[in-house]
């Protein structure tokens, strides 16, 4: 009988350029209502976003403390790729198997790096500004 | 600090001891709690401020005094560790709007139109301009000495982008003039 304790550990999968990622906004980061680049937000070296291929957007908006200040911007993962050398990777973890990052939006070293990312953001929002879910409560 | 007409010269002078333009008065106003104090200052000095688009300006004035709103995100205001945003970094995001915006009214009798001001990671601070012809982002790091980066597009597929360096960037200015 298996140990109901027992961690479940996903495969890392390969995300299909026409995927859909979801990316959590929370409405604290928009005071005047509207998305904007700066919610293009790494937590430590990548940006968090879930699968769609394991997740809805709902289920991906109820994973937050807040889910009543939460909204869902899509971003398709061939798009993010496209944008200097971005990468998208599916890192599952026990509680999420749609779990994924963006990555190689920071990287060390100088002004140039500083002003690659200022580029980067600028891009994303250029490609993805919408909310593909209004968060429920207004801002 | 650019040429500018003998008409605009007396405001000007005026501008420079406004009070609403003093970083010292913005963190005064801040600490008393008396916002309406602000913008009845900003209010007031907006007639007095040329001729050069009066609703514009009063426009880009309320969008810079509604973006105080940003420090009121403190330390890990979204329960996941998120960095809070201080008063030097939005006074310097502040201050470059002002600038940039009454060098475009009084040099080239052009409004920059209204940016958006806006909290971005690591406690930094955006700034962004956009229009049917450009588009233009610049980062405020929470660190002043890392100093602010920019970078812009056009339709045409023109580009831009670089450290902020000085305080005024007549360049920009002309970048985002010239395509509106």
């Amino acid at each position: 009988m298996a140990d109901a304790a027992e961690v479940v550990k996903w495969e890392s999968e390969q995300i299909p350029d026409p995927a859909e990622l979801y990316m959590r906004v929370h409405t604290g980061q928009l005071p005047d209502g509207v998305l904007h680049p700066g919610v293009f937000k790494e937590q430590g070296d990548y940006l968090s976003v879930d699968w769609e291929k394991y997740s809805t957007k709902e289920e991906s908006r109820r994973r937050a403390k807040e889910p009543g200040k939460i909204g869902i911007v899509t971003l398709i993962a061939g798009t993010v790729r496209a944008i200097e050398d971005l990468r998208v990777e599916h890192e599952p973890i026990p509680l999420n198997r749609a779990h994924s990052g963006i990555k190689g939006i920071t990287i060390p070293d100088g002004n140039a790096a500083k002003i690659r990312k200022t580029k980067i953001r600028f891009k994303l929002f250029e490609y993805f500004h919408t909310f593909s879910l209004a968060p429920p409560e207004a801002v | 600090m650019p040429s500018i007409a003998p008409d605009v010269l007396k405001n000007e002078e005026a501008i420079s001891v406004a009070p609403w333009h003093s970083p010292k008065y913005a963190i005064w106003g801040w600490e008393s709690n008396r916002r309406e104090d602000i913008q009845t200052t900003v209010v007031s000095w907006a007639p007095e401020i040329g001729n050069g688009g009066n609703g514009d300006w009063s426009a880009i004035t309320n969008a810079v005094e509604r973006s105080m709103a940003i420090l009121q995100l403190r330390d890990d205001w979204d329960g996941e560790g998120a960095q809070g945003y201080d008063r030097d970094t939005w006074q310097r995001a502040a201050d470059f709007v002002l600038e940039q915006s009454r060098y475009a009214r009084d040099c080239f009798r052009r409004s920059l139109g209204v940016p958006r001001i806006s909290p971005a990671d690591d406690g930094s601070i955006d700034v962004m301009w956009i229009s049917d012809s450009a588009k233009l982002l610049v980062n405020f790091p929470r660190n002043s000495k890392e100093g602010a980066t920019f970078y812009g597009a056009n339709p045409e597929g023109g580009t831009v982008s670089g450290m902020l360096g000085e305080k005024n960037r007549p360049d920009l200015v002309l970048w985002l003039t010239q395509l509106k």
